[in-house]
Parts: structure tokens; C-alpha cells; sequence
């Protein structure tokens, strides 16, 4: 049976307000959420289940997350959407607290696995750092995409994937298995869990496994918030003074045109 | 001295703006620089000028983005040039690359970086949550080899002062036993510069109602020099591109000017553009959150506004 694999972090949702208590961020109230970008990584992985399914091509869908206690919530969301099993490295610590480390952990599970192929986010919207994924395939000596925007399947072994660049261009690459693909929005948009499938979500098998020893190389030095911006200067009038108005402030005050 | 090499990319031959800031975060360090492809001439020259030792590899093989190729022929000169530091741009091209050499070499990797300096001590800034949190990170003085990526248009354009110099760099790649081949790029949005690397940018939202309205921002833009961007709702109504989003599942964006039309300023909107220098708001409803992160706002119609600015901007842009 081929393995698939998903990288799955349990991250704060997008509607959070951070706030800093001491010199850390405060995460007490926060809601946490599936990644949304390994929404789209999770998604993905069961269509393509589903179409090698159609081929008499069986597959397992493997999510793999790294974080605290509660980050098994995110694979037990995932499960109730198709997942079929999951790997909690569990990491109450925060020992693995950068790319480096995250990568090293998550690459070391996955190696014991032997994926065929991988899906992950493109970043993770808490470190935006578009990194762990892409060093986790390199980790694995696996080729990868990045940033994939839609993926054509020649059988199991040859996939052709989009790619987003800058200027709305799409670069077209084609791959072969063993392979890393890291998803972007657009590639699809992740089915809601049906009732049967929340309940079947309570026996698929979880497994915790401790933290290999990992290495980080970043020391978090401190934390402050974006600076506020001023009052806002409202420009009032006629439309045609406003904009003209506009464009004088933005000429002379904020000397931008 | 520390040793920095930076990953140079240029678009049809002329250097991005976003390789001479990288010029700027390696500051005091002795500077190489790699640039691929058979049209980057021009560009190779302009990095020297900046000071920067580069080495062009010139072969029309690596015209196109090879994630092994690329990383195969860096990694060499990693190899030769022993550096201390590796730069790139978080570009489509850089957040894929330098961290595919962080793990490579089993590096630090600092990405998406607001502010370096590697004069001294690294000082490095970064976001966390989007841009809702900012923190000031360093790199363990055990790893002697740290990966760092820069947000284009965060930090200014650099020289070094000094005189560099372009050096052919000849590597050859097996393209073909690679298990990724290239097949082809679709045609951008012609000459409009991508949202990312823009100085301005003009904005709207599902306000906008259809994809021909759109056409009042484009108007604007092309008289601005500006790139236009969009809010997931007029993304996800088919009014924009998916390359157009701005927000936390679209781009994240930090021009001199944005200006939103018809954009009510959610936070996952603001969470791609709260680092504009100055945000300007055109929304017809005085309680839109978005006049709270606003510079400038106007109260009104977008299909009245876009129009008048545009011919304010014309009288003083001579376009
Ligand atoms: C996980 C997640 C990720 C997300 N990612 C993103 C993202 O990347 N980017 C993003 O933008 N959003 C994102 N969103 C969605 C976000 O929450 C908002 O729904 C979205 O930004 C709203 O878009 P809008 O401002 O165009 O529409 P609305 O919120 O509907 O606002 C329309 C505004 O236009 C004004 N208006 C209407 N007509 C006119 C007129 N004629 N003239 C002037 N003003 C007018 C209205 O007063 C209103 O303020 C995300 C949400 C989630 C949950
Ligand atoms: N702690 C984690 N657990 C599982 N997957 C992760 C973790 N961190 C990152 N990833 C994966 O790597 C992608 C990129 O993350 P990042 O480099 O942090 O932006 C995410 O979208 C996930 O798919």
C-alpha cells in the first residue's frame, strides 16, 4: 500500500489578536486551528487517494503533526475529513522552536514511514517562514515543489504540477515519486467533515512519539508588537476636492507621487 | 572579515530592486553573489556595481528555476567560498531555495526577514502571526553557516561602496536524470510589476462588484505605475486573479502606498498589507475597520473616487 504523507500544524486562528504578556507571546486565549494552508496539503492528499482509488491504487493517508498536547486536536479534525491515521511528535516544550529543528523532527518520523509522497502547506500562517516543509523533503533527499497550484496525476509515479510565481505567472514542472509538494490557495478548497466521518474520526489510530533530539539554530531575543499607526486623516468635501486633496497630501505630506 | 554570499535574481535581465536590498542586509561582510541564467548580464553587471563578487552562471540551461539545479550549483560555492552567511530574497524563487541549502548543510535559517544586520552580531526582525508580532531573533554562536531570507521592499536598496567584480561561473547539472524536469511558464500579467516587489499598489474589494469594474483600478494603476491587488472576497467571486490576493492566504505586501477601495479591513486582509508605508482607505462606510489602520481615508463611493484620483494623479504625473 502506498503511504501519503501531511505535515499538519496546529496554529492560532487567523482571527486572533496577539498580545504579548512579560516577553512572550500570550496564548492563553487563543482559538487554534488547522493550518489553513495544510488544509488545502490535506485536501489534496485525499483526492488523491480518491482518484488512485479508481485505479485500483491503494493508498493511506498519514497526518504528522509537531507541537504541544493540544496540537492532536488538528489531526483529529483532519481524520474527520479522510485522514486515516496520525503521528503526534509531541513537543510541550517547545523545544523545536525554528526551522531547523522543526524540520529535523518532522523529517526523522517521516523517514521511519517511507512516503511516497508528502503534502504540506506552503507556510505555516504562525512563522510564515515557507521553510519546514521544503527542508523536510530535503532532509529526505526527496525532490519537492513549491508553493503547487493545481497537480495532474500520471498514474502514481509521475505527477504534473503548477506552480505560483511572481506577476500571477504559473511555472509547470513534472515530477517523479518520490516527491514533496507543498500546497498554495487555489489548488482546491477542504470538503467539510461529514457526521459519519467525525465518528470515525474517534478510532483512527493517533500515535504519540517523543521529540527525537533536535538542534534549533535561532535564539528568540525578544518580542514587541508593529508599531501603531497615527489618527487617521480623514479627507472631507466634494468628491473632486477630495481627490484632490488626496493626491496633495500624498505629494507633499507623505511625499510618495 | 565575515563572508556573506546573496542569491541575485533579475527578471528578463534587469536585477530586481529586492537583490540590491540584500546588498544592504550584508553590509559588512565581504560580499559574493550568485546570479543565474543566459540573459543575466546586465544584472551580474549591476550587482558588481554594487560592490558584489559574483559569479553569473551563464548557461540557458538555468534560465528557468530548477530547485536541484539551482541548489546543486549554490552548493558548490558554498563549498569553495566557505561563507558565513547565505542571502536571498523571499521570492517565489529564495523562500524555496535557501531553505532547501539550510537543510542541506543543516543551517540556521532566519526567513521572511523585516530588518538584518550582520555588521558586528546578527540582528536580525522578523514576523510572527502576520505581521501581528514582531521579535528580534539571533543565531547560535554554534552555527557557523546561517540561512537568511529578506522581505523585498523592507529594507533600502545597498552599494557597498567597494568595486566587485562578475566572474562565469561554469556548472554543469544532469537535467536529465534529475526526477524534476521543467516543462514551461504561462504568460504573466505583462509589465506590471508583481505585488510583492511593488511601490505602490491599488486595491479593491468585493465592493467591485464584477471583473469589468475592476477596470476603473487597473486604469488608476497604469497611471500610478502601480500593481493591482484584491480582497479574498473579490478573489473568491471570481471579480480577481488568485495571484491578485492580498492577506494571509494571499501575498504579503509592503508597498510606500496601498490604497484600498471598497476593502472593510479584515484582519486577515490587513494581515498582507499592515507594513504599507502609508495606507490609504476609500470605503463608503465611516465604521469600515479599516479607516483604524489608515493613514489617509475618505468617506464615498469607490466608482465616484477611482476616476477623480486618477485624474489628479494624471495632472501631476504628466501621463
Ligand atoms: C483563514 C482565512 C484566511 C483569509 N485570508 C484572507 C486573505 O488572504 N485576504 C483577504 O482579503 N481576506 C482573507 N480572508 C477573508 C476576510 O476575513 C474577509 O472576509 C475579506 O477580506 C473581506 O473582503 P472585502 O473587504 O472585499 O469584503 P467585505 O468585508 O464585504 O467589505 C466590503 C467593503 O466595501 C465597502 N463598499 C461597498 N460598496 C462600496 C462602494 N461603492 N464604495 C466604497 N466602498 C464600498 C463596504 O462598506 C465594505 O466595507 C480570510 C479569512 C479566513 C477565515
Ligand atoms: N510543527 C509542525 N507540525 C507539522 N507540520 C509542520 C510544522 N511546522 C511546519 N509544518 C509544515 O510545514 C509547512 C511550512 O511551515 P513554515 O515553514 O513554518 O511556514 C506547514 O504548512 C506545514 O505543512
Amino acid at each position: 500500500m502506498i503511504k501519503i504523507g501531511v505535515l499538519i500544524k496546529h496554529v492560532p486562528d487567523t482571527n486572533s489578536r496577539i498580545q504579548l504578556k512579560g516577553d512572550a507571546v500570550d496564548e492563553a486565549d487563543l482559538k487554534y486551528v488547522i493550518n489553513p494552508y495544510d488544509e488545502f496539503a490535506i485536501e489534496e492528499a485525499i483526492r488523491t487517494k480518491e482518484l488512485w482509488a479508481k485505479s485500483n491504487i491503494a493508498s493511506e493517508i498519514v497526518g504528522i503533526t509537531l507541537g504541544p498536547v493540544a496540537a492532536s486536536k488538528s489531526l483529529r479534525d483532519a481524520f474527520a475529513v479522510g485522514v486515516d491515521r496520525g503521528i503526534h511528535i509531541l513537543d510541550n516544550a517547545k523545544a523545536a522552536n525554528d526551522s531547523k529543528s522543526i524540520s529535523a523532527a518532522l523529517a526523522e518520523v517521516c523517514r521511519s514511514e517511507n512516503f511516497h509522497l508528502i503534502f504540506a502547506g506552503k507556510q505555516a500562517v504562525d512563522t510564515d517562514s515557507h521553510a519546514v516543509a521544503v527542508m523536510v523533503a530535503e532532509r529526505l533527499k526527496m525532490p519537492h515543489m513549491s508553493i503547487v497550484a493545481k497537480c495532474e496525476w500520471e498514474g502514481s509515479a509521475h505527477v504534473k504540477v503548477d506552480r505560483d510565481i511572481e506577476g500571477g505567472m504559473k511555472e509547470t514542472y513534472k515530477l517523479k515519486l518520490p516527491a514533496l509538494l507543498t500546497c498554495n490557495k487555489g489548488i482546491n478548497k477542504m470538503r467539510l467533515a461529514s457526521l459519519p466521518g467525525i465518528r470515525a474520526a474517534a478510532k483512527k489510530e493517533l500515535k504519540e512519539v517523543a521529540l527525537p533530539a533536535v538542534k534549533s539554530g535561532l535564539k528568540m531575543m525578544g518580542w514587541g508588537l508593529p508599531p501603531e499607526r497615527g489618527q487617521v486623516k480623514m479627507i472631507e468635501g466634494e468628491p473632486a476636492q477630495q481627490a484632490a486633496e488626496l493626491v496633495k497630501r500624498l505629494r507633499e505630506e507623505a511625499k510618495i507621487l | 572579515m565575515k563572508k556573506a554570499l546573496i542569491i541575485g535574481e533579475h527578471r528578463k535581465g534587469a536585477l530586481k530592486k529586492a537583490s540590491l536590498e540584500l546588498v544592504s542586509a550584508a553590509k559588512g561582510c565581504d560580499v559574493y553573489g550568485i546570479i543565474f541564467g543566459s540573459q543575466a548580464k546586465a544584472a551580474a553587471d549591476e550587482l558588481s556595481k554594487a560592490g558584489v563578487k559574483t559569479y553569473w552562471v551563464k548557461d540557458a540551461a538555468f534560465d528557468a528555476y530548477h530547485p536541484d539545479a539551482y541548489a546543486a550549483a549554490c552548493e558548490k560555492l558554498i563549498k569553495d567560498l566557505q561563507p558565513n552567511y547565505v542571502l536571498g530574497s523571499a521570492s517565489s524563487t529564495g523562500k524555496d531555495l535557501v531553505p532547501q541549502l539550510a537543510a542541506r548543510f543543516d543551517g540556521a535559517l532566519a526567513a521572511d526577514c523585516l530588518s538584518v544586520s550582520l555588521e558586528g552580531d546578527a540582528k536580525i526582525r522578523r514576523p510572527f502571526y502576520s505581521g501581528k508580532a514582531l521579535a528580534n531573533v539571533q543565531i547560535e554562536a554554534s552555527e557557523t553557516l546561517a540561512f537568511i531570507t529578506v522581505r523585498p521592499n523592507a529594507m533600502s536598496a545597498g552599494s557597498l561602496g567597494s568595486s566587485g567584480s562578475v566572474t562565469e561561473m561554469s556548472f554543469s547539472f544532469d537535467f536529465a536524470s534529475s526526477p524534476i524536469q521543467y516543462v514551461g511558464a504561462t504568460q504573466g500579467s505583462g509589465d506590471r510589476p508583481d505585488l510583492t516587489e511593488a511601490n505602490i499598489i491599488v486595491s479593491g474589494g468585493r465592493s467591485l462588484k464584477s471583473k469589468e469594474n475592476f477596470k476603473i483600478l487597473f486604469d488608476l494603476a497604469d497611471t500610478m505605475g502601480a500593481a493591482v491587488g484584491a480582497s479574498r472576497a473579490a478573489v473568491d467571486e471570481g471579480l480577481a486573479g488568485h495571484d491578485m490576493q492580498v492577506g494571509q492566504t494571499g501575498k504579503t505586501v509592503n508597498p510606500s502606498l496601498y490604497m484600498a477601495f471598497g476593502i472593510s479591513g479584515a484582519i486577515q486582509h490587513l494581515a498582507g498589507m499592515r507594513t504599507s508605508k502609508v495606507i490609504v482607505a476609500i470605503n463608503k462606510d465611516a465604521q469600515a475597520p479599516i479607516f483604524q489602520k489608515a493613514d489617509y481615508g475618505i468617506v464615498g463611493d469607490l466608482f465616484t473616487l477611482a476616476p477623480l484620483i486618477q485624474q489628479e494623479c494624471k495632472k501631476i504625473l504628466g501621463k
